[in-house]
């Protein structure tokens, strides 16, 4: 893991990171790989022969009706910038 | 009257109108009052109990209390009541007001509980010391030089203390677990999918359970039945009716996974302990079973793998747009960058590991083979749970490799920290119950600490480990 991989990650994060965050990083994500890369040594799998671990896993749907669940006003109220009830953000196409 | 009582012991005294609700939230904020300031595992003390207090008197006057109407407990601050802040830890949510109750207090308000407050952890429930908290590090109430664990640290602390007679957690890789067993409670991890996460913060959506704390096994299930229920907010829920098993002499047998604990790193303190539990059990007619579950070696990297890239995932929707802490920048991209540096150091950490496990060209070698590791686990297990002859009840192991470390001792390397979660990450990666039990302590540098005892049972089999349990707790008659 090199410095440019740190910046690049960080882009793909969206997270600022300094100069000393990013050093401090490198020498964390030696120690990191060292332990994840273990996962490697594993050549053989068997596979589970039910979905128990995520609890019988499949699609759930509903019917497609509109439902008075969370009032907009409580969520507006977060915002951190508002007008008129619109959430406000600098522009995000450049032109 | 005690100086702190179980859930059970309060409802009894409330039922007997020896004391009222409002008098019992009194006596336990002044106990918060009296023990906060050194323990710090509070948040936030609400101010409102009194009115909180009268609706469940009502109840309790009318003859219709639940098993938990007017109990005091104390709420982790990753679990959302609706008007009350919360900010997992973190100062990327300062200013945030839960907009919704959370599926667990929504339960927990129509038995009319009187919430006491909300308790620190580590942040976005990133840690194993509750260290990791923006605000404040909190500390073992049985030794304050020690970290409570985590990342549901100011719960246990809270439990153990006797600020409340119990609390709630949530446990992604042991975070009910390892804190509980650091502080000398009992804690619940329930199978994948038995308690609502609507309303938890997310950490690791496949992995987090909310469970409760307390100072009993039979407390852990009046909690464990009230918030647990298939929840049509979260579609990975099911209906957990609880199974009554028969009580067959032939099934009461405990599996060991010796060769997990022949491993550097579990102090032979804990193994010794470890061992004098294991009698108990069988002084209780429980026969023990040495078995291998081989890719259990394996479960610390495929959660360190799956974690975070489930953590990178649900961390995105912090940016400072909708709620929460703000920084200007000159563009929208800058305002995500400069907003998302708000994040503590593990977080950011785990957020960067997640996005490399995850990105072009590490997929494959990274994340799909912790997903097959899942699976290979899970494997492990059916073959021990499942097997025709002499099924396994439920598996017996420490919770913690060591007992509670000081405060600082393990900030150095990432990795130390990461290794507290050895025995507890597999059942969180496999989906399957686990409770942490209080067994025989562990001796440090002169002082008693207190060290879990853990059981882990099939899926929805959480019967089986409060009927073990609770006999587990009691004395052994001579």
């Amino acid at each position: 893991m090199k410095k440019e991989d740190i910046e690049h990650l960080s882009q793909l994060a969206r997270i600022e990171l300094s100069s000393k965050e990013k050093e401090v990083l490198e020498k964390d994500f030696e120690s990191i790989l060292g332990h994840i890369n273990q996962i490697k040594s594993v050549s053989e799998f068997i596979d589970a022969t039910t979905d128990t671990a995520t609890g019988d896993v499949r699609n759930v749907f509903r019917e497609d009706d509109a439902k008075k669940e969370l009032s907009a006003d409580k969520v507006v109220n977060l915002f951190p910038k508002t007008e008129e009830g619109y959430l406000v953000v600098k522009k995000v196409l450049e032109q | 009257m005690k100086d702190d009582l179980t859930i059970k012991e309060a409802k009894e005294m409330l039922s007997k109108k020896n004391i009222g609700v409002s008098e019992l939230a009194e006596f336990y904020l002044n106990n918060i009052k009296e023990k906060d300031k050194e323990i710090s595992a509070f948040l936030e003390v609400f101010g409102d109990t009194k009115e909180q207090s009268k609706k469940a008197q009502e109840k309790i006057n009318a003859d219709q209390a639940d098993d938990l109407t007017g109990i005091p407990l104390a709420i982790k601050d990753n679990i959302l009541i609706e008007g009350r802040s919360v900010s997992a830890g973190s100062k990327i949510l300062e200013g945030y007001t839960a907009p919704y109750d959370s599926t667990v207090a929504k339960k927990l308000k129509k038995d009319e509980v009187v919430f006491m407050g909300r308790t620190n952890m580590d942040e976005f429930a990133m840690g194993g010391s509750t260290e990791k908290s923006a605000f404040m590090k909190t500390k073992n109430p049985r030794d304050t030089s020690r970290v409570p664990g985590g990342s549901s640290g100011g719960s246990a602390a809270a439990v153990a203390a006797g600020m409340v007679p119990a609390a709630l957690g949530s446990d992604t890789g042991g975070s009910v677990r390892q804190p509980a067993s650091f502080c000398g409670c009992v804690s619940l991890k329930p199978t994948y999918g038995a308690v609502s996460r609507f309303g938890l913060i997310a950490m690791g959506s496949s992995l987090d359970q909310i469970g409760p704390i307390t100072k009993t096994v039979s407390d852990a299930e009046v909690l464990f039945n009230c918030i647990s229920g298939k929840d049509d907010h979260d579609s990975t829920t099911y209906e957990s009716r609880l199974i009554e098993k028969e009580n067959r002499e032939e099934d009461r047998i405990i599996g060991v996974p010796w060769h997990l604990l022949e491993k550097e790193g579990v102090d032979k303190e804990v193994i010794e302990a470890f061992k004098e539990n294991l009698l108990k059990l069988e002084k209780l007619g429980y026969k023990t079973k040495e078995i291998k579950l081989p890719y259990f070696e394996y479960t610390l990297s495929a959660y360190y793998i799956l974690m975070p890239a489930e953590v990178s995932s649900n961390m995105a929707r912090f940016d400072g747009m909708r709620y929460g802490a703000k920084s200007e920048g000159d563009s929208i991209g800058s305002e995500y960058m400069k907003t998302r540096a708000l994040f503590g150091e593990e977080v950011k950490r785990r957020i960067i590991t997640g996005t490399f496990v995850l990105s072009s060209g590490y997929y494959d070698t990274y994340y799909n083979k912790g997903y097959t590791v899942k699976r290979s686990t899970v494997s492990d297990l059916e073959r021990v749970f499942y097997d025709e002859k002499e099924p396994i009840e439920a598996i017996a192991i420490p919770t913690t490799p060591t007992p509670s470390f000081k405060i600082g001792e393990k900030n150095e390397d990432p990795i130390q920290m990461y290794m507290a979660d050895v025995f507890t990450v597999p059942a969180n990666i496999a989906g399957i119950p686990a409770i942490s039990i209080p067994g025989k302590e562990v001796e440090k540098e002169g002082v008693s600490l207190p060290q879990g005892f853990q059981l882990m049972a099939p899926w929805k089999r959480e019967d089986t480990l409060f009927s073990i349990g609770k006999r587990f707790e009691e004395e052994i008659p001579e």
